[in-house]
This record gives structure tokens, C-alpha cells and sequence, in this order.
């Protein structure tokens, strides 16, 4: 699992690639972490790249979106590949945080 | 701290009896075998997805019922999925699970053990409350999770999710509560992958108890 981003003032594009799994998401959950605590309000997450989520990668983005909201901020999601929505849908995500078919869709909501 | 299933028993434990009446006791082993998957989850010993289960650390968490069911799971097949395993361990471990929460809320304060004789044989062991504070303690962090609009911490989500599957939500809200939290029930309980399972595997137990009556 790779996370990268990109920001511009409390803006960040996150993305993430591969397995977000057991075994990737102590060091998800750190960057993304980093992420918040260096200023990061709104954050847009591309999924186009992330392949695989489990129970273990739900958690990460959930204690993400809480400390975003509880901060007054916005989180969005997009981008998502099939066996992903998914995941997403089942666990029914969309009810926390808004989730679009693309990235810049997510960016933009983001952007405000 | 409480377990999960530690949480649950309290939870349902009915207060004057000192015992635990309102589960059928196969909902009751179903609940106990997702609070220990939840906890392994949580500990980061097993991960789930809505298909199958699988251990990603074998090293032992120091709590026995953990371990004990953390050792079973090991050489489980991976294509096995979550309900195979809530069955399994509802079969093999839940007993065990219920026999350990109850002794570990005594080891900790929170219930007092007294041993009876039902009909002057049979052994009956009853568990009744020592002390309010863990059951109002989580009655409050889980009312503020359900009436509440931000977004629960993740073991309060879990705890959610596993109440409202073995229906022991009741115990938490008032009656005039329950239809204005319905809406965040359902939100929370979904969110959790190893809950909504769990939810299924008790709807089916129910449903088999209920044939005979249809019958």
C-alpha cells in the first residue's frame, strides 16, 4: 500500500494504492494521521488505485473522517474501483462521508 | 477495561435475577463468539471483508479466551467466511467465552458470584451487579453514540453493532427513544462488517427457533 498527496493550504488530494488491509493500515493510519495533525481540513480521497479494503482499511478511513468532521472540516471519497464500491457500499459508507465516481469530483466537493 | 463480551454480558444481565433471561442461548453464543472476532479484529489478529476471514498475526494477545480461539482460527481454511466461523465458534468456544466474561467482570468488581442449588441439586450460579459504575459508564458512552449526531468512537460502533444484533439496544434507550435512534441504529450497526454477520447468523438462529412453533 502506497499513500501519497498532494496539498494546497488545509486541502489535501490523498491517494491511496494497493491493499488497504490488516497489514497496511497501522502505517495508513499514521500517515493519514500526519496528515490531520499538520493541518489537513479537507481531505479528498482518490481511490483509483486502492485494489483491495478490508474491515481492518474501513477503520482507517472511519477514525479519519471523525477527527475531519469533529474538526470542522470535509471528507470525501472517489474514484473507487468496483470490487472497492463494493466494500464501501455493504458497510455503508456514503451515510459518513460523501462518496463520487471520480476523484476530481471529490477534490472539488473538498475545495468547497 | 471491558471486553467486548464482557460489555454485552453486563448489558444483558437482568439485575434483579443476577442472570441472563431475555437471549435464547444460541443468540447468546452467537453474540460471544462476535464480541472475541471483533476483539481479534481490533487487535489487528484477524482481518474480514464481506466474504471470508483470515489471521494476519498469530502472536498471542495474553488473554486467554483470545488466544485460545486465535489458536483455532489458525489453521482455518481461507475461503472460510464469516458466518462459517460465528457458527463454528458459537459450537466450539461461545460456553467458554460466556464461563470467562462472567469470571472476568468478578476478577474485576463489577459482579459478585453466588452459587445455589436449583431444586437442591442442580448447580445455578447467579452474577448479581456490585457496583453501577462500568454498566452506567457504557450505558452512557453508548447513549451519546445512538443519540448523538458525531461519529462514535470505533469500539462504541462495534459495541453498537453487536447489541443490535442480539437485540439488547432496549436495555440502552427508553421506549420513546428507540424510533427517533432507529435511523442511527441502522447506520452504525451497517458499518461494521463482523456486526452485520453476526445480525444475519442470530436472525437465522431465530428463525430455526421459531419452525417448531410454525409447525
Amino acid at each position: 500500500m502506497i499513500i501519497t498527496h498532494t496539498r494546497q493550504d488545509a486541502l489535501a488530494l490523498v491517494r491511496i494504492e494497493g491493499r488497504l488491509d490488516a497489514a497496511a493500515a497501522p502505517a495508513a493510519e499514521k500517515q493519514l494521521t500526519d496528515l490531520f495533525a499538520a493541518g489537513a481540513r479537507a481531505v479528498a480521497l482518490d481511490g483509483s488505485a486502492l485494489e483491495y479494503i478490508s474491515s481492518a482499511g474501513l477503520r482507517v478511513l472511519l477514525s479519519l473522517t471523525k477527527k475531519i468532521k469533529a474538526a470542522g472540516g470535509r471528507i470525501a471519497l472517489g474514484g473507487l474501483q468496483p470490487q472497492v464500491k463494493e466494500i464501501i457500499e455493504i458497510a455503508g459508507f456514503s451515510s459518513i462521508m460523501p462518496v463520487f465516481a471520480s476523484a476530481e469530483e471529490a477534490r472539488r466537493v473538498c475545495a468547497g | 477495561m471491558l471486553t467486548f463480551a464482557e460489555e454485552i454480558v453486563l448489558l444483558a444481565l437482568d439485575e434483579k435475577e443476577g442472570v441472563i433471561t431475555e437471549l435464547p442461548h444460541q443468540a447468546l453464543h452467537a453474540a460471544m463468539s462476535g464480541a472475541v472476532l471483533m476483539e481479534l479484529c481490533l487487535l489487528n489478529r484477524v482481518d474480514v471483508d464481506a466474504k471470508q476471514m483470515k489471521v494476519v498475526d498469530t502472536t498471542p494477545t495474553g488473554e486467554p479466551i483470545l488466544d485460545a480461539v486465535l489458536k483455532d482460527l489458525q489453521g482455518s481454511h481461507p475461503e472460510h467466511t464469516l458466518a462459517y466461523w460465528l457458527n463454528r465458534m458459537a459450537g466450539h468456544h461461545a460456553h467458554e467465552i460466556l464461563r470467562l466474561s462472567f469470571t472476568g467482570l468478578v476478577r474485576k468488581g463489577v459482579l459478585r458470584e453466588e452459587k445455589h442449588r436449583f431444586l437442591w441439586v442442580f448447580p445455578d450460579r447467579r452474577y448479581p451487579r456490585l457496583n453501577d459504575r462500568e454498566f452506567i459508564e457504557v450505558r452512557a458512552r453508548l447513549r451519546q453514540a445512538l443519540l448523538g449526531t458525531d461519529i462514535p468512537e470505533v469500539r462504541d460502533i462495534v459495541l453498537v453493532s453487536l447489541l443490535n444484533a442480539c437485540r439488547l439496544i432496549p436495555r440502552i434507550l427508553a421506549d420513546d427513544e428507540l424510533p427517533r435512534a432507529h435511523a442511527r441504529i441502522a447506520q452504525l450497526s451497517r458499518l461494521d462488517l463482523i456486526g452485520q454477520a453476526l445480525a444475519q447468523s442470530i436472525r437465522e438462529i431465530e428463525f430455526a427457533l421459531s419452525l417448531p412453533m410454525m409447525l
